[in-house]
């Protein structure tokens, strides 16, 4: 629920009261053009204050334990003294529109803790959509206070590559003993990694982590790296356990400050910007394709002639577009 | 403290048959899922509920995957959790709505009212799944000003119900 000042949410923020952090964040998440407007101010005026946490973007196929992951990576993060947010994407229903959003079932104390913050979202269809909300999350969750914010996606779809634009390290976290690992390494994602650790690294399990650690080695060898100053390492780790844990965030460390002292953060950045922009250009086109109103006249139409086959689909998107440049 | 009206004697089927049978019937589902598209058009997202507490209550896993499917955004809580941890939970999801399993529901209701009064003085509604006077029914309250509780004879009107109290609520600010 939004409240109706602007000033009032800039304070709550910035004072980093809970209740104001998570009202606009849903008034971001708002498909309502005059939240969106409001958001945008709120937004303009917190920007300042945002920039300095470490994004990290963790991804996996679902069942890999992606959120028992982040409940014990985020205990280790909170009890150095950070300020973790987790910022957790699920996908609506396309049917009915809902979701059902579990992943603090599984984040049992992390969502207790006074030094956490967990917001799941749901993606309500667009991925573009996605996308936008949750650069602006991270923008307001920066200004609270909050030094390192967890992004979770599910490994599914284009999320990654989404996800992957506007953080400063993705981790991917895969499973042993799960099948062909070859079978799991996608390129497309692989090359999104800036590092693999292995889950599940415990008991009976770990003779197989180690197995497909050497195999996720030597598949990366085969693929060159974008990075001339990073070589995307494979962990093995356990969140049952916590060991490993505290490798993969002194990894993350490493790369920071790799990154940071030939600047390629800051070119990372200036990229994910452009990225952004572009984001929120598609989501504008689309927006207005969607409200033009010849568009809006002639689409049941056209969606009747492709299901019948009277029209082919090209044509009918051809169509379309005609009208909407035209308006 | 907000006011809980006594609770009523309820009348409901059993819910876990009524969940059964509304899944059967397509058109019921329509309603509620016209509904909260409605929803989302005024307020520019769905409608949210928390489900707290669940343990290991099928009903209530049930009952979270229907509100799902009738498209609310739902948000499930860690297996266990206290009145006053849901109610945290509930300000920091921002949800519409909590629902909370528990043997002693009313005690429950009672608390998380309380505890939503402390942090920033209500405005999410309260509800219950648990023993008021028998398993299976639900007993609605309103956190602040006036309300109180509802017991509807089926499921599909009292998410109705829901629905026009946080419209409503939605609506009077």
């Amino acid at each position: 629920m939004a409240t109706n000042n602007i000033q009032d949410h800039i304070d709550g923020v910035l004072a980093r009261k809970r209740a104001m952090l998570a009202r606009t964040i849903t008034m971001i998440e708002s498909a309502l053009p005059e939240h969106q407007e409001m958001a945008q101010k709120v937004l303009d005026a917190l920007i300042p204050y945002a920039g300095n946490a470490v994004r990290v973007g963790i991804t996996g196929v679902p069942g890999v334990g992606k959120s028992t992951f982040i409940e014990s990576f985020g205990m280790m993060l909170v009890e150095q003294g950070h300020r973790v947010a987790v910022l957790a994407v699920d996908p609506s229903s396309s049917k009915s529109g809902g979701s059902v959003m579990g992943d603090k079932t599984r984040m049992e104390k992390l969502s207790l803790h006074p030094q956490a913050y967990i917001r799941p979202s749901p993606s309500s269809g667009t991925l573009g959509g996605v996308a936008k909300k949750t650069r602006e999350t991270m923008i307001i969750c920066e200004a609270a206070g909050y030094d390192i914010i967890l992004v979770e996606t599910v490994g599914v779809g284009q999320s990654e590559t989404t996800v992957a634009s506007m953080v400063d390290f993705f981790l991917l976290l895969m499973l042993a003993g799960a099948g062909d690992e070859l079978q799991g390494i996608k390129k497309g994602i692989l090359e999104l990694a800036d590092a693999i650790a292995i889950n599940k690294a415990d008991g009976d399990n770990i003779d197989r982590a180690m197995e497909a650690k050497n195999d996720y080695n030597s598949a990366l060898n085969l693929l060159t790296s974008d990075s001339a100053i990073w070589s995307v390492p494979v962990l093995t780790c356990s969140a049952l356990t916590t060991d490993g844990l505290e490798d993969i965030w002194q990894t993350i460390l490493d790369h920071r400050d790799r990154m940071n002292s030939t600047g390629e953060l800051t070119e990372r950045r200036r990229r994910q910007a452009i990225d952004w922009m572009w984001a929120l250009i598609e989501d504008g086109l689309k927006d207005q394709f969607k409200t033009n109103a010849d568009v809006k006249a002639q689409l049941p139409e056209m969606i009747r002639a492709v299901e019948k086959g009277k029209t082919s689909p090209t044509a009918a998107a051809h169509q379309l577009l005609a009208r909407h440049l035209k308006g | 403290m907000a006011k809980i009206q006594k609770p009523c004697s309820t009348e409901a089927p059993g819910l876990a048959e009524t969940l059964k049978r509304l899944a059967r019937d397509g058109t019921q589902i329509d309603a509620i899922q016209q509904i909260t598209k409605q929803f989302a058009g005024r307020e520019g997202r769905r409608p949210r509920i928390l489900f707290s507490n669940i343990g290991g209550n099928r009903l209530a896993k049930t009952l979270a995957v229907s509100f799902g499917r009738w498209g609310f955004d739902v948000d499930i809580g860690p297996d266990k959790q206290t009145p006053e941890q849901a109610a945290g939970m509930a300000v920091e999801n921002d949800v519409h709505i909590i629902c909370y399993t528990g043997r002693t529901a009313t005690t429950a209701a009672l608390r998380m009212v309380d505890a939503l009064n402390d942090i920033r003085g209500g405005g999410i509604l309260v509800t219950v799944l648990g023993s008021v006077s028998t398993d299976d029914s639900i007993c609605f309250c309103r956190t602040g000003r006036t309300g109180g509780l509802l017991v509807d004879k089926t499921i599909t009107q009292t998410v109705f119900r829901l629905l026009e109290q946080i419209m409503c609520r939605n609506g009077d600010k």
